[in-house]
């Protein structure tokens, strides 16, 4: 097969995100996208303004089979054949569908055995962490600006902990099923794409399991004393499960942050790659809830008392991170990337950058992460 | 007191008033293998079987294993086992269960093993703080309990087709340490033992009968507990979500939180919020 016959694979494959809507972006245009695609939200930006182009994928049964014929036609350098069937597909993008199929590119790789021994073994960490003894030296108070954070947070009353602990709890049910919900409900029964939405559970399920793993072990062997642990013995009784039980020494870093971030950021993993809401803004508002929601969730855990600053800080950056990294290098970097906006420009290709910043001003000393699409 | 009566007379009025539901349009396929087509529980031939139903979401598992003959999973008579794994422990339940198409009985026994919790000493209200207190003996229980469950679909009744869902049981408590309370953790609820009784009403509704979106199903739920000896009730309210994904696979969401009770317990006192899915799988042909 020769370069244009390779050049055109491509191009079917482009057809599955709908060559009908392809814009293609030149490089003059370069700094308006990237401008367009950051947005702020404590510190975490993402964007997927580009995303907006997104048309409906192929269905998973029909189209695909006539991408496969294109496919197969371009193989044997029949690519006027192969155009008319891009073509064919294009008109079927005209008038979208509104459960229309999503497809799993064929670039990238399936949940794999090693990913399952992943799987298992984060869940391994975790119980184990849990049934490890706890070390009898135990990390104690604030560093940095820990202790300022907690006198402004900090909830007053013990019913307002509560409530915020509940909310917190709340919040982490939420972005932990909605990678889940989007991926059975949305991908599988909505959109009728079950491959999809078992690869996306999956991968998911992958994501959690190992961020639950690490956070787990670390916890154990940093024994960072919870915020509240100097209020055992005077505004809470000694017996009480907070106070006499191991769970008050697993402070560092947060779990219900670490998950709710890396459950968000799989989710807009997800999205970014196949627009299980249709594309363009509902994907993007799909991210930016999910991030809402954790953000708000590792807020609540400071305003309780349950964990410091600097363990939610901590718990976001690490699960944010395996979130994003983990579907990307071992799923969605392999295709063509041409799913994001059905074009092979090179531009075009989802970008992932992530990195923290010092900032310093009159208002603001610290660290802000910048998250790029 | 005046909402059992209330629900039962609406009850009683929509079987009157409606006739029932024709079976909606049976799944296609299994969910993971959809290839393969699936016939409905409630089509498929009598037999002895193995099934398993298995919920599971954020933070439970759930699986429920059932021996019997029938139809699994619609009517059937048989065994059923039903070990619990959560945060707070550990719980086995096995019973015996009768299920028809519009209503199923069961009775058995749930053991609780408590990680954290102890009996709790009598107080006239409690918080979260105080069941967690760990004073008393560690909380180990047995509950003995009765259920009479009712479905009843319901077409064009309500805005459209839907169904009326019932359940009451009675629980009696043992293993309990002299002079103590419990907190019943399937209940949720403070129980000064032995006795409870629970009824829940509620109506699942379907934005349509034919088509895709006849497989979502959402509605209000009314429960109440009753603690006769703390002579004490418990309210809670608030609604069901379930989306029927394949004949295997269902999308649940419970958000009964309880509204009006002696104890002021937040989340652990109701089902407060709760997202999973359940799978259905069962031996045979």
């Amino acid at each position: 097969m020769g370069s244009r016959a390779e050049k055109d694979v491509r191009n079917v494959y482009a057809t599955r995100s709908g060559p009908a809507r392809l814009v293609p972006v030149s490089h003059r245009a370069a700094p308006a996208l990237f401008a367009r695609s950051c947005v702020c939200a404590f510190g975490v930006v993402w964007s997927l303004g580009a995303h907006a182009q997104v048309p409906q994928l192929a269905p998973e049964r029909g189209d695909v089979a006539r991408a496969d014929v294109a496919r197969a036609d371009v193989a044997r350098g029949d690519v006027a054949r192969a155009d008319v069937a891009r073509g064919d597909v294009a008109r079927a993008d005209v008038a979208p569908v509104p459960a229309a199929p999503v497809v799993w590119d064929p670039a990238w790789p399936k949940f794999r055995i090693g990913e399952w021994i992943a799987a298992g073994a984060g869940l391994a960490a975790l119980l184990s962490s849990r049934m490890l003894a706890v070390p009898n030296a135990h990390w104690q108070g604030g560093i940095g600006f820990d202790e300022a954070a907690r006198d402004a947070l900090r909830l007053h009353t013990p019913s307002a902990r509560r409530w915020a602990r509940d909310g917190s709890d709340i919040g982490i049910t939420i972005n932990e099923s909605w990678p889940f919900f989007d991926a059975l409900v949305v991908a599988g029964w909505y959109r009728d794409s079950p491959q999809v939405g078992v690869q996306q559970a999956l991968i998911s399920a992958e994501v959690l399991s190992v961020t639950a793993g690490v956070q787990g072990l670390v916890s154990l062997f940093a024994s960072r004393e919870r915020p509240y642990g100097r209020e055992c013995g005077g505004e809470l009784a000694e017996q009480t499960r907070d106070c006499g039980a191991r769970d008050r020494y697993y402070s560092f870093y947060s779990g219900h942050s670490s998950q709710s971030f890396a459950a968000a950021a799989v989710n807009c993993m997800h999205h970014a790659y196949v627009p299980l809401y249709g594309g363009g803004a509902a994907d993007s508002w799909a991210c930016v809830g999910s991030f809402g929601v954790a953000a708000t969730t590792a807020l609540l855990r400071v305003a309780t008392d349950v964990h410091y600053v600097s363990d939610v800080l901590v718990g976001a950056l690490i699960g944010t991170t395996t979130g994003l990294m983990l579907p990307w290098a071992l799923h969605y970097r392999h295709g063509s990337g041409t799913q994001l906006r059905g074009s092979t420009n090179e531009l075009d290709r989802p970008k992932l950058e992530l990195s923290v910043r010092p900032a310093f001003g009159a208002d603001f000393n610290g660290l802000y992460g910048v998250l790029v699409f | 007191m005046t909402l059992l009566p209330t629900a039962t007379l609406v009850l009683l009025h929509g079987l009157a008033a409606a006739p029932l539901a024709v079976e909606k349009p049976p799944a296609e396929t299994y969910f993971f293998s959809p290839s393969r087509v699936f016939v409905p529980w409630s089509q498929q031939p009598q037999r002895w079987f193995g099934a398993l139903e298995f919920d599971t979401g954020f933070l439970y598992v759930r699986p429920r294993f059932e021996l019997g003959y029938g139809r699994p999973h619609a009517s059937w008579v048989g065994l059923e086992l039903n070990p619990i794994f959560s945060e707070e422990g550990v719980a086995g339940y096995a019973g015996l269960r009768v299920a028809q198409r519009f209503w199923h009985l069961r009775a058995g026994g749930r053991y609780w093993y408590t990680f954290h919790r102890s009996f709790l000493e009598p107080r006239k209200s409690y918080s979260v703080e105080d069941i967690e207190l760990q004073s008393g003996p560690d909380s180990q229980f047995l509950t003995w309990e009765a259920e009479l469950g009712l479905n009843l679909p319901l077409d064009h009744f309500l805005f459209g087709s839907g169904g009326f869902l019932a359940e009451f049981a009675g629980s009696y408590v043992t293993g309990v340490a002299d002079g103590y309370f419990v907190y019943e953790e399937t209940l949720r609820v403070v129980v000064d033992p032995p006795w409870v009784w629970r009824a829940r009403v509620g109506y699942l509704w379907s934005p349509a009968s034919q088509s895709k979106e006849a497989a979502v199903q959402l509605g209000p739920v009314v429960e109440l507990v009753g603690l006769p000896g703390r002579d004490a009730l418990v309210l809670r309210a608030g609604g069901l979500v379930r989306i029927t994904l394949s004949g295997d696979l269902e999308a649940r969401g419970t958000f009964v939180p309880a509204v009006a009770a002696p104890d002021a317990l937040g989340m652990r006192g109701g089902d407060a919020f709760l997202l999973g899915i359940r799978y259905r799988w069962a031996s045979g042909p």
